[in-house]
């Protein structure tokens, strides 16, 4: 058994390794979301020669190809590979898992295989974990990254359990912190690490891996290895009451050499000193060490062996009152403990009057038991669950499946150790699955005496694949080797039960101390005995026998054989049934006097027939009842040969004396005969009884060892019972949360009651009142005083009905009552009485519950009034022929329009099939199966073709088949109109139509025509007009030029020539001075130069100002505006804005300042204005002139006064020329508008045809 | 007491010779030196440093006003009389703005010259009296009734205020229906009934109302 249970916890790791070579370390790394930002952080931590292989499954899409080699590529140097095909793993390369496949490991080999079940595709990392932990042992690392969900936990465990180790990504730092968490929560985490530190510790670890060795066998141990070892052991029992000193040294012995490594320790003496400073140690080791790895249906092969043969067994000869007890040790996180309860609930789901189910569970590990009992378990760990059980026994909850309840009542769990603890008793299964291999031999023998003792007779025990019952055949038979299934043979044993674990270290001490003080006793037993004989001995030389107070021998000397018989039947102790015969009686008689009397006896001259004669013995019986003595209650005989038979033999002091026969004596020794026999007789009597005695002693015995045993049962029962406590502690919290729960569903009941619209009452049985919502009161005159009165009482508002009845009637036939009632005030209620039933279908009362229809009622009644117009309507119809049809086309409405159409009556047509209003050849080819079908499929069927009257004449219909529908389909209306008259007019009105677009075609082209010669017409016009302006615009520019021309000459020369001909009068003048009269002509000639000076300057400005040219139009207008007004008298302004930013092109200026001029001299002439606003404003690439008077005004329809008069004319013209236009706003009374709007440059003449 | 001294800047001889008669026939006054275009007179006014030169505006090579500019900038110390035949505000205003500290009208009596010598040889300034009306009708354009318009602003509903906008920005009634989608008419009533409640009388009123309003400054 050993042997194979070393395989099983990682011994076999080293020897695997040596024997491939594959001695380099797996890094298994496992992530979800935020893994590829994780993955490379660490792949560029980790140096291209690492001498290890790395891993990596990532959860991927199972719909896109996956890119995540070629991303990480970049951040290593070792060639990454996204896994295709089975690949020999290699160290320092990286392997990537492609999508929708799962990737595991066996002997040194990655391979693949297709997801097929949902379960796998939601964990990836724990298949993978799990092959590599099987497969790499102690040299397999699991690195858990950023990721959701609990994936990577589950494989964690079992990398944990072969010895390998178990890093995590510090949640604080993983992206996503679910799937480090989880991982954390197992407790088998090795290192928390951020990702950048995880290689160095992985490498760390690789160099420490295989280097501590620490051997099994003691003798090979060094002397240094043992000290530090039982320090370990002492430390973990102080620390944790554990004592793993029964338990199997191998592996123990691995468990701490992974501590070792996972510390980075040299050695042992440095684990145990580690162990003493750190407190949390103990419990790491523990945890280590307890590692408890199960799975739902761990070894299903046996499972199923279990299921198919032996269930049904532990239920044989049970019914409905018995129990079968099934007891699961070592239960771990309790995915056995379920698995088993499954099994058992689905073989009493097919039985009738099942025996009741009773599973106890227990674990050493509280922190186990705990989780079992709330029975929660991620979807990695419920992946080995069928799908139909995790349906029958599982909740669904977020993040995982909960254990329904039914199932979770069915297993008892309570914290128990197997080898302390009494055991469970009366069960008919006992599951130890992968316990027994971490216990040590005896430890596992004494184990199977407590399954031996616990079990019925032919109970059951089920062990893991690697255990066996050997050493214990005498208790246990093979069933089942390959389920490794055993059965009790019901042999009685005696229980002893273990010595209470002491929490000291000084337990051990105290046991080898008791252990050495029994050896001693047992010693010094042996030896008192030895010396008294030997004491005795040399003070009667004689054959002796020492016995006990049952005169039972304790020992003999070397010659008292001689006076021992062995007779048949059982062999005893009983020195009375030894001894001879002869001697027998005396010394029976000698035991009693000693014992009564507490002194020694002595009987004399006892005749004894000896092979070689007769002779007389002394028989001394001495009794030792001295105070302390060491041989205190044992009694001495000494047998002391007297001499030949005959002989006398002077005895001394108190014995008595044996007389000699004589013929007196003859007498006595006749009546000594009949005495002697009547004395056998006696002692006969007396030597039953004593046998009866000794029957009931050993019933007693019996009886004795039964109370024993229920005590130990009370023991049982006791823990059982606290197992139950606890269970009741639990029930009693859900309890709590019940009524908290219930008190909530009160609350809202009452917020319900108070809030609904719906009158409601609930009455018992004897129609007294119980409850009623607010409502109700308006129906009833109620008030809460009324609640226990009968209802009959209370005045209700309901007009003429007997509800009391009602009542009763509901109560007798337990039907349901509704109708429609009115309360006096006009308000109708839809009244529902309902018998009230109670959860188990007891009818308690009545309810009543009152609606308020009285809107519905009313509309109802509008309904009413609405169909009955519809149906006159209907009627009333003529031009239209309506047919209601039900569903399979057959006529149920036929109106007067159908009648007059179809020539059918109502009598004739009801009933009928529609068939009968449509042509033969419709009718053979099922057109009107064909509309229905349309209006079926799209709610209405339109179409016109021909129908056939009664008289078989044809006519031309235009028709639409609707569906009626209530919720479903209840019949079709046809309506439908008779065309043939107006398909006639129609065909006519199509045929002036056709006729008249020929007309307008022909005239179209026509027009076409004429329409080309006026385009071409027009294009020579506007040529024409163009080519005028162009001339009119050269003319004009070649006037202004000159008027400019001979502006500046008149400007320059004459009026300089007057200016010179002025300052040579004053000159003269001033020469003149005494010559008066001459002085008189000059000053006259002064005032014509000067008024001719003006009359040049006037003349100069008039054919164009100099200001136009030096300071531009806004200028200039403003100084012909000043003079205009002066010279006129007539108010006038002027406003510019933006032509000085920008000005106009001279052309555009000379033209616009004509402009201005122009609509002057027409206020001037027409207007009679009062006032004349000038303005001149740039708006970005044009300029308006507005030249508006507050005058006469004028009506612009007149043509006459418009153009002719007004010289409109020529303004429109000039602002033509510059590109612009001329718009004259007026009205008569309200004065004029002048506007003219020009861009405000003017491309040259001459270039509009370049 | 020494005389004032003058340069002519004049081009036409017979003009300069007839200025050069009367003020050298004044006993307070002598003519130091004659220029026939502007570039020489700049050139002979920078080398005699007269009191006062006498610039005629139209003048070959350098106009009066462009010369003005450059002398008041070589020597800011010589006063600048302009004489000239253009009544236009637009000159004056130009030179006044280059530096000249008179202007007087070649068609005016000779004699308003000669006062326009001694007053600005006195440190004043003289404008002709046939232009000063001028510039003191441009400063006295009628403001103060608008400004209390503007204050109305506010009385103006949002339809008034739209019409009278694109009344200053220059569109005609017709454009202005067109753009409001309105009729012409309409547009004609509140522009009747923006100007009374402002009451103001015309377009230009309008316009400098709209200048007020800052309604001109976003286009």
């Amino acid at each position: 058994m050993g042997g194979t249970s070393e395989s099983d916890n990682g011994d076999g790791a080293e020897q695997m390794d040596e024997k491939t070579g594959d001695d380099f370390l797996v890094v298994g790394l496992g992530a979800s979301a935020g893994g590829i930002r994780a993955f490379k952080e660490f792949f560029a931590h980790v140096p291209p020669e690492s001498g290890m292989a790395y891993v990596v499954i990532l959860h991927l899409s199972p719909e896109h190809e996956s890119h995540l080699a070629e991303v990480l590529q970049v951040a290593t140097e070792m060639p990454v590979t996204q896994v295709s095909a089975s690949v020999r793993i290699e160290p320092n390369h990286v392997y990537v898992i492609p999508p929708n496949k799962s990737l595991a490991m066996s002997d040194g080999e990655l391979s693949l295989s297709e997801v097929r079940r949902i379960e796998e595709r939601r964990a990836p990392v724990d298949i993978f974990f799990r092959t590599l932990a099987e497969s790499k042992h102690a040299r397999a690392v699991c690195v858990v990254l950023s990721g959701t969900g609990a994936d990577g936990s589950m494989g964690m465990k079992r990398v944990k359990e072969m010895g390998g180790v178990c890093i995590v990504q510090d949640p604080e730092e993983a992206e996503y912190s679910d799937m480090p968490r989880h991982s954390m929560a197992t407790g088998l985490v090795d290192y928390v690490l951020p990702v950048a530190e995880i290689p160095r510790k992985i490498i760390a670890y690789k160099e420490r891996v295989g280097q501590t060795r620490i051997h099994v066998e003691s003798q090979e141990r060094p002397e240094t290895d043992e000290h530090p070892l039982r320090d370990i052991f002492t430390l973990l029992r102080v620390r944790t009451g554990h004592d793993f000193s029964n338990y199997k040294r191998a592996t123990v012995l691995r468990r701490i050499e992974r501590r070792i490594n996972v510390h980075e320790l040299p050695d042992l003496q440095a684990y145990a000193s580690f162990m003493r400073e750190h407190q949390r140690e103990a419990q790491a080791l523990l945890k280590d060490l307890l590692i408890s790895v199960t799975n739902f249906f761990r070894d299903c092969e046996s499972f199923e062996a279990l299921e198919r043969g032996f269930i049904r067994r532990l239920f044989e000869g049970k019914g409905p009152g018995d129990q079968v007890r099934v007891w699961v040790a070592g239960c771990a996180t309790g995915e056995e403990a379920y698995t088993m309860a499954m099994l058992l609930s689905e073989f009493t789901e097919n039985l009738t009057g099942a025996p009741s189910v009773q599973v106890f569970a227990t674990d050493i590990d509280e922190r186990a038991i705990a989780m079992a009992r709330e029975g929660f378990y991620t979807d990695a760990d419920v992946a080995d669950v069928s799908p139909e059980r995790l349906r029958r026994f599982f909740v669904k909850e977020p993040n995982g499946y909960r254990v329904r309840r039914d199932l979770r009542e069915m297993v008892l769990y309570a914290h128990h150790n197997l080898i302390k603890d009494p055991p469970f008793s009366h069960l008919d299964l006992i599951s130890c699955r992968n316990l027994l291999i971490y216990l040590n031999r005896s430890a596992q023998e004494h184990v199977m005496q407590v399954f031996n003792f616990a079990l019925n007779r032919r109970g059951f025990l089920f062990l893991g694949t690697a255990e066996s019952v050997d050493g214990s055949t005498d208790l246990f038979l093979v069933v089942d080797k390959e389920a490794h299934v055993y059965q009790s043979r019901g042999t009685p044993v005696r229980l002893t039960l273990p010595i209470t674990d002491l929490p000291a270290s000084q337990h051990t001490a105290d046991l080898r101390r008791k252990e050495e003080n029994f050896q001693e006793t047992r010693a010094a037993e042996r030896l008192s005995y030895a010396d008294l004989h030997q004491r005795l001995i040399e003070q009667y030389a004689p054959p002796s026998v020492v016995v006990n107070e049952e005169y039972e021998i304790v020992h003999l000397s070397e010659r008292a054989g001689r006076y021992m018989q062995v007779s048949g039947g059982e062999p005893s102790h009983d020195l009375l049934k030894m001894v001879r015969p002869e001697i027998r009686m005396e010394l029976r008689t000698a035991f009693y006097q000693a014992v009564q009397h507490r002194t020694s006896v002595e009987a004399r001259n006892i005749r004894v027939e000896f092979a070689e004669g007769q002779r007389l013995v002394n028989l001394l019986v001495r009794p030792v009842f001295g105070v302390g003595d060491d041989a205190r209650g044992l009694i001495l005989v000494i047998f002391e040969e007297a001499g030949e038979g005959g002989e006398e033999t002077a005895g001394e002091g108190v014995a008595e004396k044996v007389m000699p026969a004589g013929p007196a004596a003859l007498q006595f020794e006749d009546e000594l005969v009949r005495v002697k026999a009547q004395l056998r007789a006696t002692i006969e009597q007396y030597e039953a009884q004593t046998e009866e005695l000794k029957a009931s002693n050993e019933e007693l015995q019996a009886m004795n060892e039964e109370l024993r045993s229920t005590a130990e049962e009370l023991e049982t029962s006791k823990e059982e019972l606290q197992s139950v406590n606890e269970e009741l502690t639990t029930v009693n919290q859900e309890l709590k949360i019940k009524i908290e729960e219930l008190s909530q569903a009160n609350d809202d009941f009452s917020n319900l009651m108070n809030s609904t619209d719906i009158g409601t009452i609930f009455l018992d049985r004897s129609l007294r009142l119980k409850l009623f919502t607010p409502r109700a009161s308006d129906i009833f005159n109620l008030i809460p005083a009324d609640v226990g009165r009968p209802l009959s009482d209370i005045t209700a508002h309901l007009a003429d009905i007997d509800f009391v009845a009602d009542l009763e009637g509901v109560l007798d036939r337990l039907q349901r009552v509704q109708r429609e009632v009115v309360t006096r005030e006009g308000r109708w209620y839809l009244m529902n009485i309902l018998p009230y039933r109670t959860a188990e279908d007891r009818i308690e009362g009545i309810i009543m519950t009152f609606l308020d229809i009285t809107e519905r009622k009313g509309a109802e009644g509008q309904l009413l009034v609405s169909e009955e117009r519809l149906r006159l309507l209907i009627e009333s119809v003529t031009d239209y022929s309506i047919i209601i049809q039900d569903t399979g086309g057959r006529i149920e409405i036929w109106n007067p329009g159908a009648e007059r159409m179809f020539g059918y009556t109502p009598a004739q047509a009801v009933g009928q099939s529609i068939e009968i209003i449509f042509t033969p050849e419709d009718r053979a080819r099922g057109a009107h199966l064909a509309e229905m079908k349309t209006a079926r499929e799209h709610g209405v069927a339109s179409d016109e073709r021909w129908h056939m009257h009664k008289d078989g004449s044809r006519f031309y219909v235009s028709g639409v088949l609707t569906m009626l529908r209530d919720g479903e389909l209840m019949g079709y209306a046809k309506i439908a109109r008779d065309l043939t008259k107006s398909k006639r007019t129609e065909e006519e009105l199509r045929r002036a139509h056709e006729e008249l677009e020929q007309r307008v075609g022909e005239r179209t082209r026509e027009l076409a025509e004429a329409n080309e010669a006026l385009r071409v017409e027009n294009a020579e016009r506007r040529r024409i007009e163009k080519a005028r302006l162009q001339l009119l615009r050269q003319l004009i520019r070649v006037q202004d030029d000159e008027r400019r021309r001979i502006a500046r000459d008149i400007h320059d020369h004459l009026g300089q020539q007057s200016t010179a001909l002025r300052l040579q009068l004053e000159a003269l003048k001033s020469i003149c001075t005494p010559y008066e009269e001459l002085c008189d002509q000059i000053e006259q000639t002064q005032t014509i130069a000067a008024r001719l000076d003006a009359d040049v300057d006037f003349l100069a400005w008039e054919l164009r100002p100099a200001a136009l040219d030096d300071l531009g139009l806004a200028a200039a207008l403003a100084h012909f505006v000043r003079e205009w007004s002066k010279h006129y008298n007539i108010p006038a302004d002027f406003h510019g804005t933006g032509t000085d930013a920008q000005r106009p092109s001279p052309e555009v200026e000379i033209n616009l300042y004509r402009i201005a001029q122009e609509a002057l001299n027409n206020t001037y002439k027409h207007a009679r204005a009062s006032r004349v606003d000038v303005l001149l404003e740039r708006r970005d690439d044009s300029v308006v002139l507005i030249v508006e008077d507050q005058g006469v005004g004028f009506d612009l329809n007149d043509k006459e006064q418009a153009e002719g008069g007004l010289g409109l004319l020529g303004m429109s013209e000039r602002a033509a020329l510059v590109g612009g236009a001329l718009e004259i706003e007026s009205v008569p009374g309200q004065g004029t508008t002048v506007f003219a709007r020009v861009p405000l440059t003017f491309p040259e003449v001459g270039d509009e045809e370049g | 007491m020494s005389k004032l001294r003058i340069l002519l800047a004049e081009d036409h001889e017979t003009v300069r010779e007839g200025l050069r008669l009367i003020v050298n026939a004044q006993s307070d006054m002598e003519v130091v030196g004659e220029a026939g275009d502007g570039r020489s007179a700049v050139a002979s006014a920078q080398e005699l440093l007269p009191d006062i030169v006498v610039m005629d505006v139209s003048m070959p090579q350098l106009n009066g006003l462009k010369a003005t500019e450059k002398l008041k900038q070589v020597c800011p110390q010589v006063k600048v009389l302009t004489l000239t035949r253009h009544t236009d505000y637009g000159y004056l205003q130009q030179l006044l703005r280059a530096g000249a500290s008179g202007y007087v009208l070649k068609q005016s009596p000779p004699t308003e010259l000669l006062h326009a010598i001694r007053a600005v040889a006195a440190g004043g300034k003289y404008l002709d009296p046939a232009v000063a009306g001028q510039v003191i009708g441009s400063y006295s354009e009628r403001t103060a009734p608008l400004r209390v318009a503007a204050q109305g602003g506010r009385e103006l509903s949002e339809r008034e205020a739209e019409v009278l906008r694109l009344i200053a920005w220059g569109y005609s009634n017709k454009e202005i229906a067109a753009r409001l989608d309105i009729s012409v008419k309409t547009v004609e009533a509140h522009k009747a009934n923006a100007m009374k409640r402002l009451n103001i009388t015309s377009r230009i009123d309008i316009v400098r109302f709209a200048l007020l309003q800052g309604w001109l400054q976003d286009t």
